[in-house]
Formats: C-alpha cells, sequence, structure tokens
C-alpha cells in the first residue's frame, strides 16, 4: 500500500499560513506536522496547546490499543 | 459527477472531530465575497471526478492516517447530494461521517441525510438578509439557515459555526448569538476566528483586513454571555 494519498491536484494539497503583524498566526488546513511547526512559532498560544495535547491523546490511546491488539 | 480538488487528514476543527478526512468538492451555491477557498470553491471543473474507485482509495489511505471520519466540504457538498450518497453506498468501510455545510438547502436534502450525517457542522454566516445579499448574493438567507438548523438539530448532533467578520458583530455575530440562546441553547457552538481577507473582500471596506483581538474578545463575550454551549 501506498503512503500516499490518491492524486487529486497536489498542488492544492498544501498549508497556507499568514502571519498579522500583531503576530497571530492563520492557518487553513493544518495537518499533523503543521501542529509541529506551530507549536515551534507559539510556544505560549494556550489554544494551540490545548488542541497538540488533546492530539497527543488521542495517539497516545491509539497506540495503547493497537499494542493491545483491538 | 462532482469534482474532487483536495483531499486530506486536518487537523483546524473542532477537537472532538480531528483528525479529520476533509474531502473539498468544486461548485458551490453562494458566492461569499470573502470566501477562502476562492475559485477552487466556485469552479465545478475543478478536481478530479469523484468516483467510487478513488473514494474508496482515499478512504483507506485517510484511515491509516488516523482519521477518526469523513467529512465533506466545499464548495458546497450538498449541491453533488445524490452522487454523494452513492459513493458512500458504495463504501465497504465508511467511516463516520461529518456534513460541513452552508445549510443553504432544501429540507428535502436534509431528508435525504437523515440517518447518513453523523454530525453536521453547519455555518451561520450572516445574522440578517441584507448582509447575506450584499456579500454572499443570497436572498431569504435567514429564515432558510435557521429552518434547516432547526430540522437538523432533530436529527442528531449539530455543530454550528460563525465565523467572526470584522466590522460585523453587531450585524451577523450578535443576532445570530440571540438565534441560537432563544432557539437552540444546548447545540454546540464554534466561533471561528481565522477570518482573512481573502477572494472579493477587498471590495467590501470593513472586510479588507483580518479580525482583531478585539472583535475576537467581544464575540466570545457575547457568545458566553448568552450562554450558549460554546466549544473548542
Amino acid at each position: 500500500m501506498s503512503a500516499q494519498p490518491p492524486p487529486v491536484d497536489n498542488e492544492k494539497n498544501i498549508t497556507e499560513l499568514t502571519i498579522a503583524p500583531d503576530g497571530r498566526v492563520f492557518v487553513f488546513g493544518t495537518s499533523r506536522p503543521i501542529l509541529e511547526v506551530l507549536e515551534a512559532l507559539q510556544p505560549r498560544d494556550k489554544k494551540l496547546q490545548r488542541l497538540l495535547e488533546h492530539v497527543r491523546r488521542l495517539e497516545s490511546s491509539s497506540s495503547s490499543q493497537e499494542r493491545n491488539g483491538s | 459527477m462532482p469534482r474532487l480538488y483536495r483531499h486530506r487528514v486536518e487537523y483546524g476543527e473542532e477537537l472532538d472531530l480531528i483528525p479529520s478526512h476533509e474531502f473539498y468538492l468544486s461548485g458551490c451555491d453562494l458566492r461569499c465575497a470573502f470566501c477562502i477557498a476562492g475559485a477552487d470553491a466556485f469552479d465545478p471543473s475543478r478536481g478530479e471526478e469523484l468516483t467510487s474507485e478513488l473514494f474508496n482509495e482515499a478512504v483507506e489511505w485517510g484511515r491509516r492516517q488516523g482519521a477518526r471520519n469523513i467529512q465533506w466540504v466545499g464548495g458546497e457538498p450538498t449541491i453533488h447530494l445524490p452522487a454523494i450518497l452513492s459513493v458512500m453506498a458504495r463504501c465497504t468501510r465508511l467511516p463516520p461521517v461529518v456534513w460541513k455545510s452552508d445549510f443553504h438547502f432544501t429540507p428535502e436534502a436534509l431528508q435525504l441525510l437523515d440517518g447518513v450525517a453523523d454530525v453536521y457542522v453547519a455555518d451561520f454566516k450572516f445574522g440578517n438578509d441584507s448582509c447575506a445579499a450584499r456579500l454572499a448574493g443570497v436572498s431569504d438567507y435567514v429564515r432558510i439557515i435557521t429552518r434547516n438548523l432547526t430540522l437538523a438539530a432533530r436529527q442528531g448532533r449539530l455543530i454550528v459555526r460563525h465565523l467572526i467578520m470584522p466590522g460585523h458583530l453587531e450585524c451577523c455575530c450578535r443576532p445570530v448569538v440571540e438565534w441560537m440562546a432563544h432557539n437552540l441553547p444546548r447545540v454546540e457552538f464554534s466561533l471561528r476566528e481565522g477570518y482573512l481577507p481573502s477572494w472579493r473582500s477587498q471590495r467590501y471596506i470593513e472586510l479588507g483586513r483580518p479580525v482583531n483581538r478585539a472583535e475576537v474578545m467581544a464575540a466570545r463575550e457575547m457568545a458566553s454571555t448568552a450562554g450558549l454551549k460554546v466549544i473548542q
């Protein structure tokens, strides 16, 4: 199985980041790797931290289930 | 046949929905001046034909990426409803379905989705018909959207989104919040802060800038004071 998604106009498959003069970062199309980029850009952003904590909990739970074969 | 111009697993949605495998279909019934998808959303000739083969292959890829659901987005997916129902009916391992929509459709469309959509994510963009006509070229907006929200809330889980627009706190955000408080106070409400001036927004003087922090805080205060069930 390919790790690549079925090709649909891949040139459009980008994440758009816009940074406002006051430092706010606007994101359209947030992928998992982009969350790590955002964490590096905005380490004190509480909303982002909540999002990352949530995602990491999901991933940890998913990994546990895979290890337990469920 | 609808066309799929992008699909990917995204993490920018409400926490309960992520990771969500989003299917972007071209073609839309509205023409919101600030649409971030712009030409891709409006031109129905963009993308690949949505065949069962493409859909099934994409769904399996999304599953391997850890997606918890599939989400139909646009443009506006409801204009392609028969074709979408057809490809989903042929999918052997269909994940939970999120229907992200402008909610500008007929009650019959909602009947067809009953039992198919696990979660509705509805955009309630404008708080009055004048702003809807001016910025999206649509008439009778509030009556149609509120009718459909009321019907969808009876079907199952509904998340109502409102994009905070610069200069539209009193004319749009406040009436939306007030309508929700009076009619669907227990329905999840999501305030979106990511407005950016896109597509033709520069034609409208108030829309030509990002929403500022004060507007975001004011919108959040409105929703909180109204007692809405605000979700992240």
